[in-house]
């Protein structure tokens, strides 16, 4: 029965592992924070620098604290939809915006 | 008709501790934990829709002053700080419910509201200072996306601290509370879904200036 | 199920009656009604707003109404006819039928569910109210800026029609969150997710369309109350801003909408076809992957509405091919319906005229829809009444056709009356002949380049004879529409006794009585197959019926057994069902009065905030 496999997939937790503990997390995104400040003040182009870490902090939020890692993958699949659509939605919208000011 | 065994996936939610134990439902998961993670994902789209917004349009003021002008980066760096510490607070606090130690739970509850409200005086402070740096919803772009994007961040951090309250006052009403873990953890989701737009918010209007 | 199948030995609260009843209910089925019934009443407002533009456009240069007034009523006309009346007769179907359809005994959270409804009322009042208060909204339905700002549209109307887009945004985001959770949780044992009703697997995706979409709208219209109100620049081009912002943000809330109108009915299409065919639906899999593709798809394709605002010739070709692709898993609903009809045998009875109907109509207006989809064409026709004429034949010819479809499939279960077959086939013929007459010439009109929303035009155009041709066309939808109006109150009155299982239906509803109990379901039935009533009246393979449907009494007679007479004395002893709730209510009315306030002055706004967060308190203790 294929339907059933569907529903247990999205039943099974993402992982059984316990993972680190929540102050591990929080040295790692305070530190994440300190260094993020610093690399705002440096002379480089910042943005492919700054928003992967970004994307790190939220994801161990996310996964950590949320419990998204050890909760049902539901949970996460209709998360990450979500946030799937919210992210194609300010690309697109930044393309789309950006051509325009070329004068398109 | 006389067969009632649920041939679906009827086997508690023993993966994660925090849940209430779940009676017979088809995905085996609590309605309102189901819920919860549904409204985030709604609510993923809304921020979205107002990133997008502010990203469009904040450099295409025609006038000042500008994010570099009035932006305090150490203001709202201890105010990042504080916004992850009070999530650290929270799930200290989940850990002491499913522990049973309610007293304590209590406790990180409390603070978790308490560096919200924190987090909040610091974002009242740095409006009033933008205020008289002139800077207005009015006027120029960079003033009506920023203040609508952190306004509308800053509303759901005061939804939060409100929920917060609620669910301490319940728990010190009555110790026993069936299911406080459980409480706990809803929020939960609510206030980390909140700090981790606000870490957002935090590299793309103050980092990336 | 939780909290539901258990028997718990609580003193059965008295339910209180009359309007207390109605205005603090937490039953699926009483809120259900109450959003069917509203919407049929917005869908009325709306209508005679419909008739007002059409008699002000019967003849050129006529001055039936101003045209201030003019530009309020066409705009209220789109905003009810979407808000008011499409989107809550759809979830007003489905928040009636998806629990009976799933085997459960009520939505996932009752008392959100009763917010989602009065959000939907109230914010309805907050849109009407601004007739009173110095002049409704005026600037189309949606509402483009720098149309709609302080400028070009001084009374407050713009101010009401953001405030009551974001109030009704809630309670659809609210309703959604109950559907989603409802379908994927609340099933009956056996029912996997295959084995779902199509109705309930469209309102599934349609679910997760408005959770994704409505956020664009509420942003966008707490933009332009933000621009309106305290000056922010965010649509003024002198500033910097960007007028096309309001447009992308409304249309990647707007395309997806259409299919938030279209996919319930291709649902409701998907349950009336196969049963008035008596023969399983043909691709029930293709019908259920087409419904997701089409949600996928439905948020790509929002810019095909903005091919004359100037966009890049890159962005207008992806747009363009990607809502041409659409066109595909849609016809895949259609074919799988007509391969349902083909071959069975057919009861040419209401419920199917209205579906075979839809089927034609809908593909009138796929079809102009794939021409306006064509760049060149578009740019041709767009803002014209070609454009007017596609989206009524989708949204009246697709969505009305279809809901009138479900609406006598089941009004038997909902009222235990059937609706008069000779009155629905009356009103059915004069519907679709008013229809046509009213939407065929606009294809002509827009070729010929009358553009849509103005308030009169020139004789001599040779525009005459179809607007006039047109306006009889509407009034005989309006005489359509008496004729559904006076069908229900006399089959309420004296309609035959519908039974349980009318129509020989092949899904969960038709098992329990009609109408249902107050706990849907003496006992939660568990399911082995698609069709699990057909296969207990007919045998799993029976494909065609072993009785003629005069038999169904008998037919019914025989289920009896599986639910006796003590199953339902325990099942009314004993189920625990919420009991009403003032807080739905309460709450909602906060969040209104804050919304006035929003307008009218501090004050008011914090009475609003007092009351909501009053309504929350009581909510949260409140033992249900």
């Amino acid at each position: 029965m294929q339907e059933t496999k569907v529903e247990q997939k999205l039943a099974k937790p993402v992982s059984r592992k316990t993972g680190p503990s929540y102050l591990v997390v929080f040295i790692v995104l305070a530190v994440l924070t300190g260094l993020e400040i610093v690399v705002s003040q440096l002379p480089i182009p910042r943005a492919p620098i700054l928003i992967p870490m970004a994307f790190i902090k939220v994801a161990l939020v996310a996964l950590f604290y949320m419990h998204l890692r050890t909760d049902r993958r539901l949970f996460a699949m209709i998360f990450v939809i979500g946030v799937l659509v919210g992210i194609t939605l300010i690309l697109t919208f930044a393309v789309l915006f950006s051509t325009q000011t070329g004068g398109v | 008709m006389a067969n009632l065994t649920n041939t679906n996936l009827t086997s508690p939610a023993s993966v994660d501790a925090a849940s209430v134990e779940v009676e017979h439902t088809s995905m085996g998961v609590d309605n309102r934990k189901l819920g919860m993670w549904v409204f985030l994902a709604s609510e993923a789209l809304f921020f979205s829709a107002l990133i997008a917004t502010y990203v469009i349009l904040h450099g295409r003021s025609t006038g000042g002053p500008t994010p570099r002008d009035v932006l305090s980066l150490p203001l709202v760096s201890i105010n990042t700080f504080v916004l992850i510490a009070s999530s650290m607070a929270l799930v200290t606090g989940l850990s002491a419910a499913q522990r049973q130690d309610i007293r304590k739970a209590i406790l990180w509850l409390a603070v978790t509201a308490g560096l919200g409200i924190v987090f909040l005086g610091g974002q009242v402070y740095e409006f009033s200072h933008l205020v008289t740096d002139k800077l207005l919803i009015s006027t120029n772009l960079f003033g009506a996306t920023f203040f609508t994007l952190t306004g509308t961040h800053g509303l759901h951090v005061l939804s939060g601290i409100i929920w917060l309250i609620l669910v301490i006052v319940q728990l010190v009403q009555k110790r026993d509370l069936p299911h406080a873990d459980f409480k706990i953890e809803m929020v939960g989701l609510y206030w980390h879904f909140v700090d981790l737009i606000w870490i957002i918010i935090f590299t793309l209007v103050y980092l990336l200036i | 199920m939780a909290a539901t199948s258990k028997a718990l030995p609580l003193l059965q609260r008295r339910a209180p009656s009359g309007i207390i009843r109605w205005l603090t209910t937490t039953d699926h089925k009483d809120i259900g009604i109450m959003y069917i019934i509203t919407s049929i009443l917005f869908f009325g407002v709306g209508g005679i707003e419909a008739l007002i533009i059409r008699i002000q456009l019967a003849r050129p240069e006529n001055t039936v109404v101003t045209p201030e007034a003019y530009n309020q009523i066409f705009t209220m006309h789109g905003t009810t006819m979407v808000f008011l009346f499409g989107m809550p007769i759809l979830i007003g179907i489905a928040n009636y039928m998806v629990p009976l359809m799933i085997g459960a005994r009520d939505m996932a959270f009752p008392r959100l569910n009763a917010l989602s409804f009065w959000t939907l009322v109230l914010g309805g009042v907050i849109m009407y109210s601004s007739f009173l208060l110095g002049g409704a909204p005026d600037g189309g339905w949606f509402a483009y800026a720098p149309l709609t700002t302080k400028a070009y549209s001084p009374s407050h109307g713009m101010d009401f029609w953001a405030l009551g887009i974001i109030v009704t945004g809630i309670g659809s985001i609210a309703g959604a969150i109950n559907l989603v959770v409802t379908i994927l949780n609340m099933r009956a044992p056996g029912m996997t997710l295959f084995k779902m009703p199509l109705f309930v697997w469209q309102m599934l995706v349609t679910a997760f369309l408005l959770l994704f979409a409505i956020p664009s709208l509420t942003v966008d219209s707490i933009l332009l109350f933000l621009e309106r109100n305290f000056s922010a620049p965010f649509f003024a081009a002198n500033a910097g801003g960007d007028p096309l912002l309001w447009q992308h943000l409304f249309w990647f809330f707007g395309h997806p909408e259409v299919y938030i109108l279209i996919l319930p009915a291709f649902g409701i299409m998907s349950e009336v076809v196969p049963v008035f065919s008596q023969k399983p639906i043909f691709g029930y899999r293709a019908i259920v992957y087409s419904g997701i593709l089409i949600g996928f798809l439905g948020f790509g394709v929002w810019a095909h509405h903005m091919f004359a605002v100037g966009m890049s010739p890159v962005a207008d070709a992806i747009f363009s091919l990607s809502s041409m692709l659409i066109a595909i898993p849609t016809s895949i609903k259609i074919f799988s319906w007509i391969g349902t009809m083909w071959g069975g045998s057919l009861r040419f009875q209401t419920p199917l005229l209205y579906a075979i109907g839809m089927i034609a109509m809908f593909l009138i207006g796929g079809l102009s829809g794939i021409t306006v989809a064509i760049v060149p064409i578009d740019l041709q026709v767009t803002d014209t009444y070609y454009v007017v004429a596609h989206f009524h034949y989708v949204l009246f010819g697709g969505t009305v056709f279809a809901a009138f479809a479900g609406i006598y499939y089941w009004f038997p279960k909902w009222t235990g009356k059937m609706l008069s077959e000779t009155l629905g086939k009356w009103q059915f013929w004069i519907m679709l002949i008013g229809f046509n007459l009213t939407f065929m010439p606009m294809h002509l009109l827009g070729m010929d380049g009358m553009p849509r929303r103005v308030y009169t035009y020139g004789s001599g155009l040779g525009w005459d004879i179809w607007n006039e041709l047109e306006t009889i066309g509407s009034f005989i939808i309006a005489i359509a529409i008496l004729i559904f109006i006076w069908n229900v109150v006399i089959s309420m009155i004296k309609g035959k006794t519908a039974g349980n299982d009318p129509w020989d239906g092949f899904t969960l509803e038709w098992t329990t009585s009609s109408p249902p109990p107050r706990y849907d379901f003496a006992k939660i039935p568990t399911v082995h197959s698609l069709r699990p009533l057909w296969d207990q009246k007919h045998g799993a393979d029976g494909n065609m019926p072993t009785e003629t449907p005069k038999a169904t009494a008998r037919t019914e007679a025989s289920l009896r057994p599986a639910i006796t007479a003590a199953d339902v004395a325990v099942a009314a002893a004993q189920i625990h069902m919420p009991a009403g709730s003032w807080a739905p209510l309460l709450l909602a009315t906060g969040i209104t009065i804050l919304c006035y306030g929003m307008i009218y002055g501090v004050a008011l706004a914090a009475a609003g905030i007092i009351l909501s967060l009053a309504s929350v308190i009581y909510w949260t203790w409140q033992k249900v």
